[in-house]
């Protein structure tokens, strides 16, 4: 949830970004254990655009992104949505059912998942279960204002 | 194995101490006994016939010792066909080794660009569906939303016989020579299996039971009702058009069948109520995605690569009309899979009108999907395609 508290990292931001990765790394085990992962996906948080690489076993790299680096696919939506969604993940501690990455953008009203090509949108199939976890890591990582 | 003696009777096994007199008395045991033992496979250069290779020292990347490293390490390309023999590729073989005929020899007949990678990957991501459910937070369901639920699943369990029935008898046809192909589907076939074992736990932890079988488990002996319908007959398995050479089993299956039961699980996500349910759900997607991704891909190399390509694409259209028609009827208008998922959907048999709006959304995400992916691999079906853009209802 959105909060004053001092360790707070404005959202969105690549340090926001920055400290999921940091939470799946102390988390390795688990990400082992879910397998390797092979995916470069945008984030789109309204305007804002992040670019999160995944490779071997977790996230290799966070960056701003203006849509011109290749990515494999996106996912985006309305700040408003996303924050809603990682609150959802920060009061239960993961996402609850209508809340996951999938059901999201498989409904398309306010998530939408794109890319340039099938393959490359296939590959947030393939790789799910990891892009899940990752972002169920919000629930360690407070919001602050942007 | 036991030399026979003939009698005037019959043949006739020999006792345990008949066979081992005679076996200690063949040349090599003989010779082996003078101190004088034949080292052929010891004595052979690499590279002459006998030996394959020496000196060969793949490197584990992080993410442990791949394939990928073995091949960088091997540094030979993969031929476009395979030798007449068991051996395993690169290496070399006895004197007397027989010949071996494979009914699949072309890399064109078997190719993809990621395949050694996808195997890889599906290894790296299994999952084993006793421990990595968390089972015990499976929670009540209303009896309609249950009952639905295991329609479903019942239903997807037959699905998966189905492909697994469908791919294992595939694996003695390819040449060991393609070593990542026969690795490929026997992994699957234990991604299959693994499907079928979740969903049928699934089915019964909670209060639930198995549902009605549809005609689907008859597309192995016959092409089915549906297929009867529209002319094309009953026939055999293997006489089966949609199954009758590798190309076609793999365009079927992991091409039209996988996408849609991608497609399936996507929406097996979506309509999920539970964290359980969700889970499981979302790691059958992950395996359905990795053999979508092989069939799109081997379209690609089989559109590229095949001797004559304008005939194969011809081939791969009319292939594709009745897999499409095939599929459409058992998969997306039984009213058993339509209403169990528009059930689900609606959040009640209440409210199965707005599931069933729901329902054919799913369809059409999973009709563009299909078209994108192939379209990719080359095979514009756009005016084509018999998956109608809207759903009958």
């Amino acid at each position: 949830m959105t909060t004053d508290r001092a360790d707070a990292i404005s959202f969105p931001s690549t340090p926001w970004f920055r400290a999921l990765a940091d939470a799946a790394s102390a988390d390795e085990p688990r990400y082992r254990r879910l397998g390797v992962v092979e995916i470069t996906l945008g984030v789109n948080v309204g305007e804002q655009g992040y670019r999160i690489t995944f490779e071997d076993f977790g996230c290799t790299r966070v960056e701003d992104w203006d849509g011109s680096a290749p990515v494999d696919c996106s996912v985006s939506a309305d700040p408003s949505d996303w924050r809603e969604l990682i609150e959802h993940i920060q009061k239960r501690g993961s996402a609850d059912p209508e809340h996951t990455l999938n059901s999201l953008v498989l409904a398309g009203d306010r998530f939408a998942l794109t890319g340039d090509e099938q393959l490359g949108i296939d590959r947030f199939y393939r790789f799910n279960a990891s892009l899940q976890a990752f972002f169920e890591e919000a629930h360690s990582v407070p919001m602050g204002q942007a | 194995m036991a030399s026979p003696i003939r009698t005037s009777e019959k043949i006739r096994i020999p006792t345990p101490e008949e066979f081992a007199t005679a076996v200690a008395s063949r040349p090599y045991p003989t010779q082996l006994r003078k101190g004088d033992a034949d080292l052929t496979w010891f004595n052979a250069k690499p590279g002459d016939g006998v030996w394959g290779s020496w000196g060969v020292k793949a490197t584990p990347s992080r993410r442990g010792l791949t394939l990928m490293d073995c091949e960088a390490a091997e540094g030979t390309p993969v031929a476009e066909v395979g030798p007449a023999s068991v051996a395993p590729r690169g290496a070399g073989s006895e004197p007397s080794l027989l010949p071996r005929e494979w009914d699949i020899n072309d890399k064109w007949d078997v190719w993809a660009e990621n395949l050694t990678s996808l195997y890889e990957e599906g290894c790296s991501r299994q999952w084993c569906a006793t421990q990595d459910i968390d089972w015990h937070k499976l929670e009540m369901l209303p009896p309609d939303l249950e009952r639905a639920l295991c329609q479903y699943n019942t239903f997807l369990t037959m699905g998966e016989y189905l492909a697994t029935d469908v791919l294992a008898p595939w694996l003695p046809q390819f040449n060991t020579y393609f070593h990542e192909i026969k690795l490929f589907i026997a992994a699957q076939a234990n991604d299959e299996a693994r499907h079928t074992e979740v969903f049928r736990k699934r089915i019964l932890a909670n209060g639930g039971g198995l549902g009605m079988t549809i005609n689907l488990g008859n597309a192995l002996v016959g092409m089915g009702d549906a297929a009867q319908s529209q002319g094309l007959g009953k026939v055999k398995f293997h006489e089966n058009p949609l199954f009758s050479t590798w190309n076609h089993v793999s365009y079927a299956i992991h091409v039209v069948f996988e996408g849609a039961i991608l497609s399936m699980f996507r929406f097996g996500e979506f309509l999920g109520k539970t964290d359980v349910d969700k889970q499981i759900f979302r790691m059958v997607m992950q395996d359905e995605a990795r053999h979508v991704a092989y069939g799109s891909m081997h379209l690609k190399y089989l559109i590229e690569h095949a001797p004559d390509r304008e005939a194969k694409i011809k081939e791969i259209h009319a292939l594709a009309t009745q897999a499409e028609m095939f599929f459409l009827e058992l998969f997306f208008l039984h009213p058993a899979t339509v209403e169990s998922c528009a059930v689900l959907a609606g959040n009640g048999v209440d409210n199965i009108g707005e599931g069933l709006e729901i329902y054919k959304s799913l369809y059409r995400k999973m009709r563009a999907e299909y078209l994108s992916r192939i379209g990719r691999a080359g095979l514009d079906r756009s005016e084509l395609c018999m998956f109608p853009a809207e759903l009958p209802f």
